[in-house]
């Protein structure tokens, strides 16, 4: 599949779940995106449910305060004190799908390379810096993350026992460790835009590009799919369910 | 003493690097570990320190998996990459060296740490920023603990690349004061002509298995 | 051939207080096209720093106080953006992972002679003479950011190789190098230098500093002309 085409799908799915008000349109939603991060981003979309339990406290937050402060007017409970709204519980769930759904679609694009936006934004014609950029945001937080991991077990191997540290001194350490890993971030980052440009990136002059990636059959039909879905979605009547 | 029992490991769907390897790397002896490049050199040293696990066989310390957190190794070993920027943590050598102050049981002490960095000539770079440094620099940031880690059993990936004379020979010299102390160590090196002498044992990895000669 | 004249690079300290720390200065030299030049020199002496000011890295990128002119073959390369630097120098530098980007080893290679707008012919015989030469031809859709750092060098040689400008830099090369690569590195040595480029080496090896036709010594540079 080409590579603009994944792309294409990651934000169609974001923004159709940002303007669709349908439960069961958003579920569907999420369904798709789900998928799309198991299947498409490796190993990182297999930590995808972990990653999703660690950010349940803020969805049951987000939630509870949906139904406390959302005033709507069929009430599903009524103490008084406080008043459940059948609203309120409905844009509760609203909002955590679409926090889970742009979550799942973002993750979707973990595997895709520097050299697939290249190809995906040369196929629209948007300049070889915007992929080269994109590229870089996608990939920063996977790889902080992925550098932070390497320093606790650099820290680990030098006999420290992180969990029996003084609270104190666990403070300092993860405190140390970011400034280091995020300076080593932006460090390589810088060197890696000098050794591209030594090869000829931004550079003067029309690129030749060996080998061709076209449209295929594959991508025609999901594109056509996501016209007709759309249409579908959009053209019906919007309500919460 | 690490053992080495039945081990194979591959890297996803490409062919094995290991089949059935059987070895026992004793805590007091020196081996040098030779190969071509892409033999698994790194992937065998990542594979004793418990970073990689088996696909089959065992690798055990104490009786304990290597990989398992449980494993009391680095109690008693010190690992260090080929690749420089793994081994530091600190945002300057003199920060990264600080964080040797939280170990147990304690290894060194505040005021050892910037004479320490004179051990291989970097006492000048101690508030440098670490990302700032050459390739050759990070690598000697990176040596600078050793001489306090002379009881420790060493597992050192490529120490010497990037190494200029003087500093090579520093290094040597280390190596030959540890085997005085009859501590063992396992180091990747390609320079065979000046260690294979040195070591007591050299292991060349070929084909999926390990020749041992003394 | 590559003119030097009267270079001169300082570094102001990020340490406050320090004063700031002179590489080299008044260095004049002239390097000749079918000539290997070994940079030699203790850690931290400044090879890197020679390398990249050659390659206009300093001062596009690194911020440094640069004085001085580098002509090739009368053009005066201080004026030369960065992205246009590949016409005549190609680079390695120290650190594999910082030059390796693409999903495979061909896409790697074929990055440059895409840019320069080589024609798909020619960026073939240039891709397959490159995976030949390096023996990579079995391993070519592999990812080289999973392979050896040994590998990984010679990936980047291969990237060099078809790229095929004039003048070659090569920072640490042989550093991770077994006994076959090594050979490997040494025999293109040769055939680079035979078929006129001009290949400037910082390297500690003595199987590739044998090789040099000249040197420059870091060490006696140190804040003195040559």
């Amino acid at each position: 599949m080409h590579p603009l085409t994944l792309i294409a799908v990651v934000v169609w799915i974001t923004s159709l779940s940002l303007v669709v008000d349908s439960l069961l349109t958003l579920g569907g939603l999420l369904i798709i995106s789900v998928l799309m991060a198991i299947f498409l981003s490796g190993d990182y979309g297999q930590r995808l449910g972990h990653r999703l339990v660690k950010l349940l406290p803020l969805f049951i937050s987000v939630f509870i305060l949906q139904v406390i402060f959302r005033k709507g007017d069929v009430a599903l409970l009524d103490l008084g004190w406080l008043r459940i709204s059948r609203s309120g519980v409905l844009a509760g769930l609203q909002i955590c799908i679409r926090f889970a759904t742009i979550i799942c679609s973002a993750s979707a694009m973990v595997k895709l390379n520097y050299n697939d936006f290249r190809i995906a934004f040369s196929a629209i014609r948007l300049p070889e810096e915007i992929a080269f950029m994109v590229s870089y945001v996608i990939h920063f937080v996977p790889l902080l993350e992925e550098r932070f991991r390497q320093s606790l077990a650099t820290v680990r191997r030098r006999g420290v026992k992180i969990e029996s540290l003084h609270y104190k001194d666990k403070i300092q350490l993860y405190k140390a460790l970011t400034i280091a890993v995020l300076a080593g971030i932006l460090s390589k980052s810088g060197l890696q835009a000098i050794a591209l440009e030594l090869r000829g990136f931004r550079s003067v002059g029309k690129p030749t590009k060996y080998f061709q990636q076209r449209v295929g059959l594959k991508d025609s039909l999901v594109y056509y799919v996501m016209i007709i879905l759309s249409l579908i979605i959009l053209g019906k009547h919007q309500s919460y369910l | 003493m690490i053992v080495i029992r039945d081990m194979s490991y591959s890297w996803g769907q490409d062919k094995p690097l290991f089949e059935h390897l059987d070895i026992t790397i004793s805590a007091n002896k020196s081996i040098l570990l030779t190969g071509d490049n892409g033999a698994g050199k790194s992937t065998l040293l990542r594979l004793i320190i418990g970073a990689l696990q088996p696909n089959s066989g065992s690798i055990t310390y104490n009786e304990i998996d290597t990989y398992r957190p449980q494993c009391p190794l680095f109690a008693e070993a010190f690992y260090l990459s080929q690749n420089t920027t793994e081994n530091l943590v600190g945002i300057s050598p003199f920060e990264d060296l600080s964080i040797w102050l939280m170990a147990q049981p304690p290894i060194v002490e505040r005021h050892e740490l910037e004479p320490l960095l004179d051990s291989f000539g970097v006492a000048d770079l101690a508030h440098q920023p670490i990302a700032h440094l050459s390739t050759g620099e990070k690598r000697l940031v990176s040596l600078c603990m050793l001489p306090q880690l002379m009881h420790k059993y060493w597992i050192l990936d490529e120490p010497f690349a990037g190494l200029d004379a003087i500093n090579r020979k520093r290094l040597l010299e280390l190596i030959i004061a540890k085997q005085k102390l009859h501590r063992g160590l396992i180091l990747v090196s390609h320079d065979v002509d000046t260690l294979t002498h040195l070591m007591d044992e050299t292991w060349e990895i070929r084909d999926r298995s390990l020749s041992r000669s003394l | 051939m590559l003119q030097i004249i009267d270079l001169a690079v300082s570094f102001s300290s990020p340490v406050e207080g320090d004063s700031s720390a002179q590489i080299f200065r008044n260095l004049s030299f002239d390097f000749e096209p079918g000539n290997i030049y070994a940079i030699r020199g203790s850690n931290g002496s400044g090879k890197t720093t020679l390398l990249n000011t050659l390659a206009n890295i300093i001062p596009e990128h690194i911020k440094a106080e640069k004085y001085g002119h580098v002509y090739w073959n009368g053009i005066l390369l201080n004026d030369t953006p960065l992205k246009e630097m590949y016409h005549y120098v190609s680079y390695q530098m120290a650190d594999p992972d910082h030059q390796i980007f693409f999903p495979t080893i061909e896409s790697e290679i074929i990055y440059a002679p895409e840019n320069l707008g080589l024609s798909h012919d020619a960026i073939e015989t240039r891709l397959e003479a490159s995976l030949q030469r390096f023996q990579l031809s079995s391993i070519r859709s592999k990812d080289a950011a999973k392979l050896s750092v040994g590998q990984k060098k010679i990936v980047l040689f291969a990237v060099l190789n078809a790229l095929d400008s004039p003048i070659i830099l090569l920072d640490e090369p042989s550093s991770g190098l077994s006994g076959t690569s090594l050979r490997m590195l040494t025999e293109w040595l040769l055939e680079l230098k035979a078929s006129g480029k001009l290949i400037i080496i910082a390297d500690h090896k003595s199987e590739i500093l044998a090789l040099a036709d000249h040197s420059i010594d870091m060490d006696r540079l140190q804040g003195q002309g040559l």
